[in-house]
């Protein structure tokens, strides 16, 4: 059907947000906050901002995308605070670089709290509706239909539609279509995408057992307590008003494994039922035990999923066997032996976009005002999907506003380090963020996220003015105390010897500036406090910002510089329409690999995999031919 | 803008002068720490006032060759005598300030003032990096950047393969291990960083030990081989002997192709050894011309012919030269009794003046090659025999194979250094985030040496030894 036959709703949107998942919210979110009047699309509306798999929020590498979110005014670590059942610090006994904060969550509070900030949000609709078909006029999206074959118009669309593409469920030989378990699926969206050329391909994810918690035996099981003095998740927030709940951890058995191999034909997985790519670092329990199988037991965790709810979540038991298969292997495992399954574990398979179709903006290269967020770019994970649906939130707002598009490079911020990697790399497996991706990880923390980004947030009219106002206050604060620290010199002395020699340090032997003994091991700002202390109060945080900065001294001005370097390469921009073909002396895979993923800089383009030096000169002789050569802005 | 000032070699090797190239903001500072306008033994009386100090003396004339001294700051040795030129950004090639020191070109010397320039605060330039500022700068054109693209390129090529052939493959051979066990000790240190929960023990001090023994020895004895090598440089050293007024002095020139050495016909004449380096067969070669040797009675001929035997006993190889229209004569052969080297190979000179063809000479399966120093018939024979004796004589032992050049030492003493920081803070405070960003660096410092990009497929090695995820 033409445009012009379609029945119209009557109003136009700046931006149109298909599923409203953790990534779908922080889109519509964004661009509300920037001003654009946005219409979310849910297949179903009560499960908005679900937690269909894990009820927590945070984690290694995750909660630094949780707190950078956080720092361009997004919703999740707020939610998280108003809905947290448990606090953890993670690594704790490690450096604060690699330090990060999870929160199990109340789940159906979270999703009400979620819902409630978008309902009372003015530039925000709400729809229930499933989008069957995007509307594109001259290679550009004006609006989407929905399955009712009704017509939606607005200037930007993201898609953010998690597992619902195509999505089907295995549970051993049963598979059923399915966004979610008991939520309908998204076929024709996907069959038009294919349609229009996209490139997609099948991932596999998966969900564990949700048992009842009067039918598991905890006193068998080794207690996780929550963290007795949390620390809030948002920037300015206060922690959760909730109780707050432990975690328990068992181990699979004996039993428990030779139960998986002796019915590995029956997994769907195993059976040669599922074609999608699964993550490996999130295997099924088929995987743990066939991949090691020298590994006797593995851990299970049971998190609650709520106050109100009876159900805990397996964690570590997911799998795709068969019902009667499920109910032995999880009553395997001591503490389950009575174990009553609420819900069975199972695998999902759903369409996702190569990323590679992707412009740094995560609009697509075909279609101009399309943007992709979350499980659909084949990431995995609530942080990761928040993260994308705020940058694509923005670059949507930015392309309406007409502004200069919204990008972090690698080495402002994970969410850099993530959407690079996308469009760069692309993806063989359900991308999760680790530390380890990135290489400036001293630099990029959890605890110093706003004072990285708030700025830019500002910038894009993202940010709360008062919070920004106190980051710069503390940024001032931090500025000034760092400067103190460095020329205050401590002398030596009976006193400060007792004190350090408590601590396991050695006493002074000559007068040192207060950073140089705050450097030494085992010296905290206690020892400012007691023998130098500043003039006025110091707040916390910034003691925190200065300790760190004071003892990762080295390395931070060491990875300051190689930032600066990598910077080189940044600013040298290759024009969107460039034409590798002519470029001589490239290899024509490598024309091929450019030319589908049309770095936006010489840096990207030195990230994509198998570019060498001289190919890097070769595309940059032909840019200083061209004359086009943009060296400076942005 | 680019804040740090690297160096390097710009010749290619054997050439009988060579480049050291300077570029960065310290490029001045540098040359003035380790050049001399004054004569050497005058330096502790510095006589710069004749002509201005030498950065003044650029300063009212930049780009002007001034010839100098490169001297050790501190004990005031000399290590070469030089010309010097100073060109000031942005009009240089890489648009920064550029010295250039032309310098003699045996690898002992030019390699000597590279290193000084480093330990003065250069860093060792990465292969084309100079080309890539001057694109980075703006200082290059088309047809500019693709000629030197390409001779960068090609001389990259060149030099890879060779350096692969000569040593075969040894580097990897060396490093591979010593690479892998880096790459596993990080991939654990990661693993514990990003999977806490399921990678929960990790043994810091082990891990650090583990560096000790399967990492630091590894590349600090390729490092002090290296070392070892660059102090004495090992330049095959070929001696051409033989009685007088065989022609030794000619064919020696001939083979150079220059006129270097004192040729004339009456006996005795090249009274000292005359030395020369050159290219030789593909190698980078010393050849030394021999007075003749003969019983005499002069006391200053006797000199020679002792200096000449000396000579032999030090050489890596002998060409024992003869008259082809006298054939080989006994005097010949007592010289070559005397001679007792393991490597001679017998070039039969003269051959110009045969109506026929020389008569081959077995001795001992020496190599036997008829020449004419002064029709050049047979000199490309002569070159490739000595070269693959050079070649059959590089000993075989692996201790002695695997040398790296200067580059390659400069990322090995890098990642040595970051290797080393992984270790102390693994045996003190144990901070695992910053042991791996030592590891991280120590390791690109490797790839750098075999050119490899910047993948470290790290997560590979985690899910490959881990049991990830819940």
């Amino acid at each position: 059907m033409k445009a012009q036959d379609m029945a119209f709703y009557p109003k136009q949107y700046d931006l149109i947000v298909a599923g409203a998942g953790h990534a779908g919210a922080e889109a519509a979110l964004a661009a509300a906050r920037m001003g654009c009047s946005v219409c979310v699309f849910a297949v179903n509306l009560e499960t908005l901002a679900a937690m269909p798999c894990s009820p927590s929020i945070g984690g290694t590498g995750k909660g630094q995308l949780v707190r950078e979110v956080d720092a361009l005014g997004g919703a999740m670590a707020k939610i998280s605070d108003l809905t947290a059942i448990q606090y953890r610090t993670l690594n704790t006994r490690k450096g604060p670089a690699v330090q990060s904060t999870r929160t199990q969550n109340d789940k159906n509070r979270y999703h009400l709290a979620m819902k409630q900030v978008m309902e009372r949000d003015a530039r925000i609709d709400l729809k229930q509706a499933i989008i069957e078909r995007l509307l594109i006029e001259d290679g550009r999206i004006t609006g989407v239909v929905d399955h009712t074959g009704y017509a939606w118009g607005a200037r930007a669309v993201v898609l953010a539609t998690g597992t619902f593409l195509s999505g089907l469920i295995h549970i051993g030989h049963t598979s059923m279509p399915a966004g979610r378990a008991g939520e309908f699926p998204a076929y024709a969206l996907a069959e038009q995408m294919k349609a229009l050329g996209f490139a997609m391909g099948r991932m596999k994810t998966g969900t564990p057992a949700r048992l009842h918690r009067a039918s598991i035996d905890f006193s068998v099981m080794e207690e996780e307590r929550p963290d007795p003095a949390p620390r809030p998740f948002s920037l300015g927030g206060t922690v959760s008003p909730l109780p707050q709940l432990s975690s328990h951890t068992a181990h699979t058995s004996a039993k428990t494994r030779q139960i998986i191999r002796e019915n590995l034909g029956l997994s769907a997985l195993y059976g040669g039922r599922i074609t999608g790519a699964p993550a490996r670092y999130c295997p099924s329990l088929e995987d743990k035990v066939v991949r090691f199988a020298d590994k006797e037991r593995h851990q299970v965790i049971l998190e609650p999923e709520g106050i109100d709810s009876e159900e805990i979540y397996a964690s570590g038991l997911g799998n795709s066997m068969p019902m009667e298969v499920q109910v032995a292997l999880v009553r395997s495992v001591p503490g389950l032996e009575q174990a009553e399954i609420m819900r069975p574990a199972y695998a999902i398979e759903y369409d996702y976009l190569n990323p590679l179709e992707l412009l740094p903006t995560l609009m697509t290269k075909r279609v101009e005002g399309l943007f992709t967020a979350g499980q659909i770019n084949g990431t995995s994970g609530y942080e990761e999907a928040a993260a994308q649906g705020l940058w694509a939130g923005v670059n949507a707002a930015c392309l309406v506003q007409k502004r200069p598009p919204f990008i972090l490079t690698r080495a402002e911020g994970y969410m850099g380090v993530m959407v690079d990697d996308l469009v760069t790399k692309g993806v063989t497996e359900p991308y999760r963020m680790f530390t380890s991706r990135a290489e400036y990880r001293l630099l990029l923390r959890e605890d110093n996220a706003d004072l990285r980004l708030m700025e830019k947030g500002r910038e894009y009219g993202l940010v709360d003015p008062d919070l920004y106002k106190a980051m710069a206050e503390r940024k001032r604060e931090i500025a000034d105390e760092l400067a103190r620290v460095n020329k205050t010199i401590v002398k030596p002395g009976p006193e400060t010897a007792a004190w350090l020699q408590e601590r396991g340090a050695a006493p002074l032997e000559e007068a040192a500036p207060l950073s140089r003994v705050l450097k030494r091991a085992g010296v905290d700002y206690g020892f400012a406090r007691r023998f130098a202390p500043a003039p006025g109060e110091i707040s916390p945080e910034a003691e925190r910002q200065v300790e760190i900065e004071v003892k990762y001294e080295g390395y931070i001005a060491r990875q300051l510089k190689e930032v600066e370097k990598a910077g080189e390469m940044e600013r040298i921009k290759i024009p969107p329409g460039f034409d590798y073909g002519t470029v001589p002396g490239l290899s024509n895979e490598l024309k091929a690999k450019f030319a589908r993923i049309r770095p936006v800089n010489l840096g990207q383009a030195g990230r994509v995999e198998g570019a060498s030096l001289a190919a890097l000169y070769a595309v940059l002789t032909a840019l200083r031919a061209g004359g086009g050569v943009g060296k400076d802005e942005g | 803008m680019l804040h740090d000032t690297i160096a390097a070699i710009a010749t290619p090797t054997g050439g009988g002068i060579g480049i050291v190239r300077i570029s960065g903001p310290q490029s001045s500072a540098i040359l003035r720490s380790v050049f001399s306008a004054s004569k050497p033994d005058s330096f502790k009386n510095p006589a710069h006032t004749a002509h201005g100090t030498p950065l003044e003396f650029w300063r009212k004339s930049p780009c002007r060759l001034r010839r100098g001294w490169i001297t050790e700051p501190g004990t005031h040795r000399i290590l070469d005598e030089v010309l010097a030129v100073f060109m000031p950004g942005p009009c240089s090639y890489t648009g920064e300030d550029v010295v250039e020191i032309q310098g003699h070109g045996g690898i002992s010397s030019l390699g000597s003032v590279l290193a000084l320039v480093i330990q003065m605060g250069a860093r060792l330039a990465q292969p084309g990096e100079f080309t890539r500022r001057a694109f980075l700068n703006g200082r290059m054109d088309l047809s500019q950047a693709e000629s030197v693209l390409e001779l960068v390129e090609s001389r990259e090529a060149t030099s890879a393969a060779q350096a692969l052939d000569r040593l075969g493959g040894s580097i990897k051979l060396h490093l591979g291990p010593v690479f892998s066990a880096a790459r596993d000790a990080l991939a654990e240190m990661e693993a514990f960083l990003d999977f806490g929960e399921d990678v929960q023990d990790m043994d810091i001090p082990r891990i650090a030990l583990r560096l000790r023994e399967n990492v630091l020895p590894q590349i600090r004895r390729l490092i002090l081989r290296s070392r070892k090598f660059a102090l004495s440089p090992k330049a095959p050293r070929i001696v051409v002997a033989g009685r007088p007024n065989v022609g030794k002095s000619s064919l020696v020139n001939a083979l150079l192709g220059e006129e270097r050495c004192i040729v004339h016909s009456s006996p005795g004449t090249t009274r000292d050894t005359v030395r020369a380096e050159c290219v030789f067969s593909g190698a980078h070669v010393e050849m030394e011309d021999t007075a003749g040797i003969r019983v005499t009675e002069d006391p200053v001929e006797q000199q020679g012919v002792s200096r000449a035997l000396a000579s032999i006993s030090r050489a890596d190889l002998v060409v024992f030269v003869y008259d082809a229209s006298t054939g080989l004569l006994p005097e010949d052969l007592e010289i070559l009794g005397q001679v007792e080297h393991p490597s001679v190979v017998l070039a039969a000179n003269k051959t110009d003046l045969l109506s026929g063809a020389p008569t081959p000479v077995s001795l001992s399966s020496r190599p036997w090659v008829p020449v004419s120093a002064k029709t050049r018939r047979g000199l490309d024979a002569l070159e490739s025999r000595v070269g693959e004796r050079l070649k059959a004589d590089i000993p075989s032992g692996e201790e002695e194979t695997c040398v790296v050049n200067l580059r390659q030492r400069g990322h090995l003493e890098a990642a040595l250094a970051f290797f080393e920081g992984a270790a102390i803070e693994g045996e003190g405070e144990g901070r695992v985030e910053l042991m791996a960003e030592d590891m991280r660096e120590g390791i690109r410092e490797l790839q750098k040496i075999f050119g490899e990009g910047t993948d470290m497929g790290i997560l590979d090695a985690i899910f490959g030894r881990f049991c990830i995820g819940k």
